[in-house]
């Protein structure tokens, strides 16, 4: 077939044959090559650029990691843990709620605590219903104090009833509690620092009253604030 | 009869073409010499490229190891974000303290006039249940709530008791 296409070609043009078929070769080979080298170089151009955004975060996220105060740092998720704890806070709450009544001279009569948990996240609802008495000041100080106590509470209802200087009061509390984060994020993930907002939250977390018994102590572990620690 | 001039080729009919194309061979081999250069090219680029990235993958190694190696910070700080924006589900939400303003109110009272009972919802409403003396205590004590601002007060009732005293329960915001 080759030979029948030759005995076509004109005798004086046959001496171009084998050099123009090395040139399309070369030309067909250097493309061929060039394309897969351009691709090759496409696709590493790729990667380095996403290793420089790799590298830049990470570089920004050991910045903030080694600015930060390992022992402060500490102090405050302590203290944040033990404004939302990680179980159950019914025992660290009443503890608390005990310690600020006897605090403050009034006196817990009653308790009702009833749990509801939130099904599209984590997080638990305590509801507390708390009875008291003693007299208004006290009762007063008492209501007034709730907001530096820890666990945290939110206050929803109040309703009191005062008899010569004496109050009787039920109180409605609502906590909350969520288990501590289990895992970190990947190395390059980006990761949010404390805003001016969250610093205040915090400094003010710091300030709440701990209950001194030995049963909230119990309860909330030392050392679950950093489940990250080995 | 005048000559007239023509050109004679006497050289063989492959020598003709072989010059018409004698350009052929020079042309051939620039442009192979510039596909060449242009792939010389491209492969320095990629080993420029691939130096590049070598480079940056050892860099990422160390600021990952370096990462790594401060975990605990990285462990205490996304647990203290965690339980601080689930406080800020309390502290934010929480009407503000309603015993402050009780206190106030029962402190400020005029005379002749006692708390007999008071509520504070979550919504930030406060009822406030009283026994006057006298319609006096009451204008005097009404005038007061006036003075604070911004409070709203809604009169809920007014009864005058048998013993001459009154009892109003107010709600205020």
């Amino acid at each position: 077939m080759i030979t029948s296409i030759v005995a076509k070609i004109p005798l004086a043009y046959r001496s171009f044959i084998l050099p123009a078929l090395v040139l399309v070769s070369i030309l067909a080979f250097s493309l061929t090559i060039g394309r897969a080298v351009w691709e090759k170089i496409v696709q590493e151009r790729g990667v380095v650029s996403a290793l420089q955004t790799d590298n830049t975060k990470l570089l920004a996220k050991k910045e903030i990691l080694a600015s930060q105060d390992n022992k402060t740092l500490l102090i405050k998720t302590q203290a944040a843990v033990d404004a939302i704890p990680a179980e159950i806070p019914a025992l660290p709450t009443l503890a608390s709620l005990n310690f600020l009544a006897t605090q403050t001279g009034v006196t817990v009569t009653d308790f009702r605590i009833t749990e509801r948990k939130d099904k599209k996240s984590e997080t638990s609802y305590l509801e507390m219903v708390v009875n008291f008495e003693g007299i208004t000041a006290s009762s007063l100080t008492f209501l007034n104090e709730l907001k530096n106590m820890a666990p945290l509470v939110k206050v929803i209802e109040i309703t009191s009833t005062v008899q010569t200087g004496a109050t009787r009061s039920k109180v409605t509390l609502n906590s909350i509690w969520s288990p501590l984060p289990k895992e970190l994020g990947k190395p390059n993930s980006p990761l949010e620092t404390l805003s001016k907002a969250d610093e205040e939250v915090a400094n003010k977390l710091l300030q709440l009253k701990k209950s001194k018994s030995k049963v909230a102590e119990g309860s909330v572990p030392q050392g679950r604030a950093n489940p990250f620690a080995l | 009869m005048p000559l007239s001039k023509q050109k004679i080729n006497l050289l063989q009919q492959d020598l003709v073409v072989a010059t018409k194309f004698r350009h052929l061979g020079k042309i051939s081999l620039i442009t192979s010499a510039v596909y060449v250069f242009i792939v010389m090219g491209l492969f320095s680029v990629l080993f420029l490229t691939s130096r590049q990235k070598n480079s940056l993958e050892t860099l990422a190694a160390g600021l990952t190891r370096d990462v790594q190696s401060l975990k605990e910070t990285e462990g205490l700080l996304v647990t203290l974000k965690n339980r601080l924006g689930l406080s800020k589900l309390i502290l934010g939400a929480a009407a503000p303290t309603p015993s402050e303003f009780i206190e106030k109110q029962i402190k400020s009272l005029p005379e002749g006039m006692e708390v007999t009972s008071f509520k504070a919802q979550e919504d930030g409403t406060i009822t406030l249940s009283l026994r006057a003396q006298n319609s006096l205590s009451i204008t005097k004590f009404i005038n007061t709530l006036k003075e604070q601002n911004p409070v709203t007060v809604v009169l809920n009732s007014l009864i005058q008791l048998e013993d001459g005293t009154y009892s109003l329960s107010v709600n205020i915001k």
